[in-house]
């Protein structure tokens, strides 16, 4: 019987070793997706040497903001790391906290679902970011690294698919995404391509008061969030996603601009209804904007920034 | 409790512990434990339908008492058909009441009456057809004086439950199963290994093979007006390696969780993809009802002795009520009439027992002859999985009639599409692969063969595939529904 365990023991820790490999193998091979970006938003971060905009949010970020428009209109170097929802604000936070200096501003452009859906800590795309890029494991709290064994194998599964894709698109010479993604870190694969976005009914089956409860949860992470900015001399501003009108939920909507606006009466960039736009406007989900709308909603966040008080001085300063 | 979950993860080394460690090799408690492990295990279902278990437990045993003490020839046919009745009784209850009341209502109303009847709205319990069977298996051997019967009820309860079997087979005979609860039990390393290996071997089937053809199964199956003939010929292909991988992947994690402790099921499948024949892929498929249903139906009935047409008979008998056996829905029936017109031509032409060796056997390869036999026997069993698949006659009909139509569309292959074909057809290259090398053992690396480098490379390729999988497109065997 010693022997049979002393054998299982050995085969685990063997399958467990070949496993950890292939997580990082096939992130590496599969570093193109677009996860993978990254690492371009990393490096634009860590490049920075003055004061930065650092734009936090999902996918709808990644895909809907011009950066160098952004930068060009406020004076002050942007860096956007949004690249998807699921991936968590704990994780938006924790990258870039240690790289914040004194009069940097904090943008989280955030999606509907963040206040009520996904969870802080992220899902199963968080592990495949980090087996895209290794360094990420160090932002992850013990609560995520708990789940790192049960998702890290659908993350090998999703890879291993991923890379077979990649295959496919080299054979049809189309670009990753990556590849796609300008230095700034918008992605601008979808230049130049027609709308394919069609409305779906809104699938959650969650109740307001559930919502609600989410939403204080989310709201009082934030505030610990807020404390930990201003403590390290940042700024920090909280705005909204573009949504498309048949995806907007008002009642959600409105009670998620009440708790922001009760909880950050300075640092609120707008309402969520202002960030609603016509459903052709949006590309292929109900929050990536077309390419050439994304101006729209840039300028809109410009707008909000400069009126914003707090947000208005420092502007002007960075002008001066 | 599903094999491939946490749960049963959990739930096989505590009861293995307690097996070995704590009942101290005592039998009775051995037992004991047997019973209450199965009953956890498929309470972990529904509870509720462990009663049905009971019950049929407690007839079939009370059957078996008076049968011993029984010397009058019509009141032993009385007790057994108490036995059967009472089990099939069940099977009826749960299984087919609806259908053959739906098939009557449909049958009156045809001559113009219409008639108020209503369906029962009941689950069908997990492994009722493979426990049925197993339990009557016992009483008709008893009656047939082949087997003595027990007076240990607790023996006999766990032979009746024994959880690695209890809701997908193999369907044991008693006179395999039952013995082996009397008989002393000792742990052997090479055994748990075997069993190991075994469970292993099955797991890849059901999770890689059988989960991951699924989701193109389902897909192409419910959509098949708007694919062309080669998704709905990888369709059928497909379904073909998902049941078998589903079905033969249940009955590897059961045989080898069996030899954990100690026990030897049947063998249940012995590769049927490499038959040269639909005599020979009935010969290893599915193989503990194929002779349950020879020993207790075909033969009783004469088997092939007779007649020409009553050998017709006996082979539509057999397969008939196998396809019924699978489930309430006409698609079962022609799916098992479909195949008993494969199977006519070689019984009456005497060459059912062709091939009754290992194909190649002296070979690495098999000649073209044996090649294009086994690819044929495939493609006619493909076919046949068609009506076993689809949810109605008229689904069968319209999917072969859409796949032989030769359409082929561009749009039907995305890149996701593309993806899961070249992935799923990957790993199904390495099962038959596997299964090729090792078509002379029971599965694939049985024994421990080669050198010990390449056993553990497997050992941890194959565990690898097995988690990496096990997480996604997780579902249930489809035999539980039988």
């Amino acid at each position: 019987m010693r022997k049979l365990f002393y054998k299982l023991f050995i085969y685990f820790l063997l399958l467990s070793i070949v496993l950890a490999g292939m997580f990082f193998l096939t992130g590496k091979l599969t570093a193109n997706h677009r996860l993978g970006t990254t690492h371009l938003k990393q490096k634009r971060l860590a490049s920075i040497h003055g004061n930065k905009m650092v734009l936090l949010g999902g996918s709808s970020l990644h895909y809907g903001m011009n950066s160098e428009l952004l930068e060009k209109e406020l004076g002050m170097k942007v860096v956007n790391m949004g690249i998807q929802g699921s991936i968590g604000m704990g994780y938006y936070f924790s990258e870039i906290m240690g790289k914040l200096k004194k009069g940097d501003v904090v943008v989280f452009l955030a999606e509907p679902a963040h206040f009520y859906k996904i969870d802080k800590d992220g899902e199963q795309t968080l592990y495949n970011l980090v087996s895209k890029y290794p360094q990420g494991i160090s932002h992850l709290n013990s609560n995520q690294l708990k789940k790192t064994p049960q998702h890290s194998v659908v993350t090998i599964q999703e890879n291993i698919s991923y890379v077979l894709t990649l295959l496919a698109m080299k054979v049809k010479k189309k670009k990753t995404l990556l590849e796609n993604t300008n230095e700034w870190g918008d992605y601008e694969g979808h230049k130049g391509k027609t709308a394919v976005y069609s409305p779906k009914p809104i699938n959650h089956s969650l109740r307001m008061e559930d919502i609600e409860k989410n939403v204080d949860r989310a709201m009082s992470y934030l505030q610990e969030v807020e404390k930990e900015i201003k403590s390290r001399g940042a700024y920090f501003f909280i705005g909204f996603a573009p949504t498309a009108k048949s995806a907007e939920e008002p009642d959600v909507f409105q009670l998620i601009d009440q708790k922001v606006s009760d909880v950050f009466p300075k640092g609120k960039l707008g309402t969520m209804s202002e960030y609603v736009f016509p459903d052709d406007f949006f590309y292929d989900t109900s929050h990536h904007l077309l390419y050439d709308k994304r101006d729209d909603r840039t300028h809109l966040v410009v707008k909000h920034l400069v009126n914003n008080e707090a947000a208005g001085k420092l502007m002007q300063k960075n002008e001066d | 409790m599903l094999f491939n979950t946490i749960d049963f993860a959990v739930f096989l080394p505590i009861v293995f512990i307690l097996y070995w460690f704590v009942t101290n090799k005592d039998l009775k408690l051995q037992n004991l434990l047997i019973v209450a492990a199965s009953y956890v295990f498929y309470g972990w279902w529904d509870w509720r339908f462990l009663f049905l278990i009971f019950f049929s437990t407690l007839v079939d045993f009370t059957v078996g008492m008076q049968l011993k003490n029984e010397s009058n020839p019509s009141k032993r046919k009385l007790f057994l058909w108490i036995s059967i009745l009472v089990n099939l009784g069940f099977l009826g209850v749960f299984k087919y009441y609806n259908f053959f009341l739906d098939n009557f209502l449909t049958a009156f109303s045809f001559f113009g009456m219409e008639i108020q009847a209503n369906s029962l709205n009941i689950i069908l319990p997990v492994g009722i057809s493979f426990y049925t069977f197993q339990t009557l298996s016992y009483s008709i051997d008893v009656y047939r004086k082949k087997l003595e019967p027990t007076n240990d009820f607790v023996a006999f309860a766990a032979f009746v439950s024994f959880f690695p079997q209890l809701v997908a087979g193999p369907i044991e005979r008693a006179t395999n199963l039952l013995p082996q609860f009397f008989t002393q039990r000792t742990f052997d390393y090479s055994r748990t290994v075997d069993g190991l290996r075994q469970i292993l071997w099955g797991l890849f089937q059901k999770v890689v093979i059988a989960d991951q053809c699924a989701v193109l199964v389902n897909d192409v199956f419910e959509n098949y007006n708007s694919y062309s003939s080669v998704l709905l010929i990888a369709g059928a292909f497909l379904f073909a390696f998902q049941i078998y991988g589903d079905f033969a992947g249940y009955s590897n994690i059961a045989i080898g969780t069996a030899k954990l402790f100690d026990f030897k099921l049947m063998r249940n499948f012995a590769y049927p993809y490499f038959s040269r024949d639909m005599a020979e892929f009935w010969r290893r498929w599915h193989i503990s009802l194929s002779t349950w249903f020879r020993d207790y139906l075909y033969i009783p009935l004469g088997g092939s002795q007779g007649g020409k047409g009553l050998v017709l008979r006996n082979v539509f008998a057999i397969f008939l009520v196998s396809g019924f056996w699978h489930g309430a829905n006409w698609t079962f029936i022609v799916w098992g009439a479909l195949n008993a017109i494969y199977f006519i031509p070689l019984i009456m032409l005497k060459r059912n027992r062709k091939n009754i060796d290992i194909v190649a056997n002296d070979r690495k390869l098999p000649d073209v002859k044996e090649l294009m036999s086994i690819i044929i026997t495939f493609l006619l069993t493909c076919l046949a999985w068609i009506y076993f698949r689809s949810e109605s006659l008229s689904d069968a009909n319209y999917y072969i009639y859409n796949l032989f139509s030769m359409k082929f569309e561009v749009k039907d292959f995305g890149l996701k599409m593309i993806t899961n074909l070249v992935l799923t057809f990957s790993y199904i290259c390495l099962l038959v692969l596997f299964e090729w090398v090792w078509r002379r053992k029971e599965y694939p690396f049985q024994e421990g063969a080669g050198a010990e480098l390449s056993r553990w490379s497997y050992y941890v390729f194959i565990g690898m595939l097995v988690l990496i999988y096990i997480n996604s497109n997780q579902s249930e065997f489809i035999y539980f529904q039988f």
